[in-house]
């Protein structure tokens, strides 16, 4: 009797495992605005979107078909510093930049601190943005040039799928290079879309 | 230490950044009828503290300036909060500007609060996006904290920052500053509190000094 139950339960744990399904990539949604001074000395904001950020590193990297490639949010894509926002390829899921990192949001060396609930379901923290590389809304940079207040929910339902909703508040700001004549500060809202890989 | 909280800070003026240096030669070149001197004015918030409770839960308290001053009173053992106010101090330290607890009195700066600094840095690659007549400014600032208070801590280190919006006007006569933004930062764990995650709206109230 004993050994059934044993072999019962490793049947529900490989059945656990088979269905179970944990994503680490999701599409990134943004919505936000670019503020920049104009020609005529004024500041002016304009609005900008994910689609906006993926088109400018679709540019730098050549890519024209916008359908072929997708700005997603990956879990721990920068270890160990944290999560990161990358360009990837639909078809399998590679890397092929990054736009952002947000990084020590809980470096307890830098005296930064998440805030978690006992289970670890649930984190609201102060991310660091580090952006890579030159576009209108990124600039290579080796210090931190904005912050993210991120707030991450982990969702295990009962088959043990782990569904992961991330959200937050970020601004980040440009400084001037190749034609990007003036500074740049973009400041909005993120979500996460739907999961990629 | 309580009584280090409140141990009065010698604010150095010196260092102003290029944009505060602009607004003063403006001022200065403007006619004699405007006036404008203020330095100090008195800092609203309205937000949010994230703590993890007893039961383990997440959970979100609201907080407002008067929650930090209060803090900040009782630890200084100061018993009439009517005495002091917590105030946007333009410039309050040559990193930047500061939010600091001011006697009304005096204006003497009895403590500091939060230091919003290097927003706009070039050496660290950041740059505030600024008007042609330098009026008008968008910039993210870190948020340094120095003393210890509930909300607050002595670290090196930024721990959060801020969007700062900034505007000086000019009405009947007189130029002030117009300033507000989102804020966050955090709290490492001290006392019996667990880390605290602050977040909020600011802008500034009634000019001080």
């Amino acid at each position: 009797m004993r050994l059934t139950n044993l072999i019962f339960a490793f049947l529900l744990i490989g059945a656990s495992a088979l269905s179970a399904q944990s994503y680490h990539e999701y599409k990134f949604v943004f919505r936000g605005t670019a503020y920049q001074t104009n020609s005529s000395g004024e500041i002016v904001g304009a609005p900008i979107t994910d689609q906006t950020l993926l088109q400018s590193q679709a540019q730098r990297l050549g890519i024209t078909n916008l359908d072929t490639v997708s700005l997603v949010y990956h879990l721990n894509g920068g270890p160990p510093f944290g999560d990161t926002v990358d360009v990837i390829s639909n078809a399998n899921g590679q890397t092929l930049t990054t736009e952002f990192g947000f990084y020590f949001g809980s470096d307890l060396s830098l005296g930064r601190y998440a805030v978690t609930n006992a289970t670890q379901s649930e984190e609201r923290r102060v991310d660091q943005l580090y952006t890579f590389s030159n576009t209108p809304y990124t600039y290579q940079n080796g210090d931190s040039l904005g912050a993210a207040f991120t707030c991450k929910r982990f969702l295990s339902d009962t088959n043990g799928n782990t569904n992961v909703i991330v959200e937050g508040t970020m601004s980040w700001n440009v400084t001037p290079t190749g034609t990007n004549p003036a500074s740049v500060l973009c400041t909005g809202n993120f979500t996460l879309g739907q999961p990629m890989f | 230490m309580v009584i280090n909280a409140l141990r009065p800070i010698v604010q150095s003026m010196k260092g102003a950044r290029g944009f505060a240096i602009t607004v003063t030669a403006l001022l200065a070149l403007a006619p004699a009828v405007l006036c404008q001197s203020h330095y100090e004015y008195k800092f609203v918030f309205n937000g949010f503290a994230y703590q993890t409770n007893a039961v383990g839960k997440l959970a979100s308290t609201p907080i407002s300036d008067q929650t930090f001053l209060r803090d900040i009173a009782r630890r200084g053992g100061v018993a009439d909060v009517s005495t002091i106010s917590l105030v946007y101090h333009l410039n309050g330290n040559p990193l930047g500007d500061t939010i600091d607890v001011i006697s009304n009195a005096t204006g003497q700066t009895l403590s500091g609060f939060l230091g919003l600094y290097y927003g706009s840095a070039g050496n660290l690659g950041r740059t505030a996006v600024t008007n042609a007549a330098q009026s008008s400014q968008r910039r993210i600032d870190y948020i340094y904290t120095s003393n210890k208070s509930t909300y607050s801590f002595d670290n090196d280190d930024s721990v959060g920052a801020s969007m700062t919006i900034k505007n000086l006007v000019v009405n009947n006569n007189m130029t002030n500053w117009v300033i507000s933004g989102n804020m966050s930062w955090g709290v490492q764990p001290q006392e019996t509190n667990g880390p605290i995650l602050c977040i909020g709206k600011f802008s500034l109230g009634p000019p001080m000094f």
